[in-house]
Formats: structure tokens, sequence, C-alpha cells
């Protein structure tokens, strides 16, 4: 599949350059996009005037704006996360995959205090899924995650990122950082 | 020095001639620079404009006319005060209140005369009207394709998660 990729943007790109001049007409074809036909100088201009949210949504309607605004930094995405816009729809950044994500995406540790988004480190907050990534990920094994409310754990034992923490703090065991899977079967090998 | 001195016809691209105060004209920065290096002997001689029509052109002079007596802009105004604000005086936005097709050529011309705040408000109206949008509504305002293959869609679609009403 992968060659087929460049050869259709090469096509194109040629049949681009070999469209004939349009004719001066006021009634040119209205299926012609007045906005896609300006010098790409007047689209900057344009683009200039767009607040970060609309940037970022206009570069999602088709492949020539897509290009024309490239991925935003960390930046952008810190000053994006501020707007209204992302506090309506509870959207925070990610230092590791540099996107905007729904705050269901991270652990509420990350949302808080001086990672959350008015706090003094918010370009340190990363999501779940980054944090567990990779064999060095930056969560260590034991690591209790709550998201939204709801307990899990990068199992010690078994190292895997499981729903529900062995131990819900009835304080009759220490092995709060194993899985439920995992504490059971501790539990029933002790027994 | 004679009002008649002061007049500038310009000759819009489909031939026809407007007469116009030169002060009005001026608001233009092609047309002063080429008064100022032609002298008193481009006022007795029509001006061509080659890239603007007649009711473009009129629409244009009709705002230089309104805004004869701007002081000019400072020389260095790129500022971030200029550019982020959408904000348009009310004038203006009557003047913008025009066909996609018009208001695409008032840029245009703008930008080739060299009227930089005409320009700007132009540019203004077209940001107005993307701004608060879904991608699938500025499509529709603009009258543009969604090109992305199915494989670029996937990868947008991870990438910006937030982005469900496309």
């Amino acid at each position: 599949m992968s060659p087929a990729k460049p050869l259709n943007y090469r096509q194109a790109l040629l049949s681009s350059i070999h469209q004939p001049p349009q004719p001066k007409t006021t009634a040119s074809s209205p299926k012609q996009s007045k906005l896609l036909l300006l010098p790409t100088e007047l689209q900057n201009n344009i683009i200039s005037h767009l607040d970060i949210p609309s940037t970022l949504i206009l570069r999602l309607t088709n492949r020539h704006f897509y290009t024309l605004n490239s991925c935003p930094t960390h930046t952008t995405l810190l000053l994006a996360e501020r707007t209204p816009w992302a506090v309506t729809l509870n959207l925070y950044s990610c230092m590791d995959c540099l996107r905007l994500r729904p705050q269901a995406k991270f652990a509420t540790a990350m949302l808080n205090g001086p990672k959350g988004r008015n706090g003094k480190d918010p370009q340190k907050r990363f999501c779940v899924e980054c944090g567990l990534k990779g064999p060095r990920s930056r969560y260590s094994p034991g690591a209790e995650i709550v998201v939204e409310g709801k307990r899990h754990v990068l199992c010690k034992e078994c190292k895997v990122y499981s729903g529900e923490v062995g131990c819900v703090g009835s304080g009759m065991c220490w092995e709060r950082d194993v899985c439920e899977l995992s504490w059971e079967e501790g539990v029933w090998g002790d027994v | 020095m004679a009002t008649e001195s002061n007049k500038i016809t310009l000759v819009s691209n489909d031939g026809a001639e407007v007469v116009v105060d030169r002060n009005v004209a001026e608001r233009s920065m092609l047309i002063k620079n080429m008064m100022e290096d032609l002298g008193e002997a481009a006022m007795t001689q029509s001006v061509p404009i080659p890239n603007v029509n007649e009711s473009v052109l009129k629409k244009v002079i009709e705002w230089c006319e309104h805004h004869k007596n701007d002081p000019p802009a400072a020389a260095d105004d790129d500022s971030d005060s200029r550019k982020k604000t959408t904000d348009i005086e009310e004038w203006d936005q009557k003047f913008m209140q025009v066909d996609q097709e018009m208001l695409f050529e008032i840029i245009l011309a703008s930008n080739y005369l060299d009227i930089k705040p005409l320009l700007d408000v132009g540019c203004k109206t077209v940001a107005n009207m993307i701004k608060g949008k879904s991608p699938e509504e500025i499509r529709k305002t603009f009258n543009i394709t969604n090109d992305f293959t199915p494989e670029e869609e996937e990868q947008i679609r991870r990438e910006n998660e937030w982005a469900e009403d496309r």
C-alpha cells in the first residue's frame, strides 16, 4: 500500500500544475473554493486572525489546511487547554503524545494541583497511556492510578495495568499495589 | 491647485473609467507610490488597474472614500494586538456584508492595490466565518472537499480525539 500514496500525491500535484489557468470571469465554477484559491500568504493572513481552537479545527477540514498549519507545539497545546473551548470539552494536553485529550485519559493527580490546568507545572502532565508506555514507563510497578474516581493499579506482580486495586483500603493487607487477580491469588495462596 | 487636477481616472480590467479624488485613491499604496514616481504627468492620464473589475473597484473606492481621513497605519503594525483580534468597526462590518465571491475579490484587490487596512478587514471577516464552526461546517461554508484518505482520516481521528463531529 505504501508506494500508492506518494504516487497519488504526485499525480495530484502534476494535475494541479497542468490545470489550465482559470478564465477570469465573475461567474466561475461554484465548485471551486474561493478560500483555497487565495494565495498562501493571504490564507496565512486569515489564519493569523484565528484563535487557537479555530486553527486546530481548520486543520481538520482538508489536506491543504492540515499541512499549512503545522502540528501544534506543546506550548500551543498548553495555551489551547486554557481556552474556554478546551475547558468546556474537558481537554488537557499530554507532554508525551502532544495531543489534547479528554480528562478520562488522565490520572486525577495529573488534572489537579501543580499539573492542573492552572497549576505551575501543566507542562509535566502526561496521559495514562503514555505513562505506561515502554519498558521504562513513567509509572513504576505498584503505582496506583486513579482515573475519574476509579482506582487502577500497575500491578507489581504481573506488570499489567489493571482495572481494580486488590485491596481497596480495607487495611487488612498491605498489598494495595497488586491487581485484584494477583491479590486474590496471593490471598488464596497464603491460606 | 484646481480641483480638476486633484482627480485621478482609474480604469478597471473591464474598461470602466472611475474618477476619484487623488487623496482617496492614495489609500492604495500602489497608486500612491506610482503617483510619487510619475509626478504630475500621471494626473492627466488614466491609470489602468488590470487585476480588478468595475464592481470590485467601485466597492474598494467606496471603502477608501469612507476611510480617506484615517490616520496612516503605524509602520510596524504586525503586533499581536492587531493580529489576534477580529474586532471590526461597525461601518466596515456592514461594508463587508457581501457574497463570498465579492468578499474574496475585495481581499485580492486590496492585496494587489496594497491597501493594508482593507486587506485586514477582509481577512478578519473570513476569520470570523471560520470561528466557532466544526470542520464539516467550515467545508460547507467555503466549498472545501474533504480529500483525506481513509488512512489519513484514521490518523487524524487518533490525533484529535476531541473532534468527534467531523
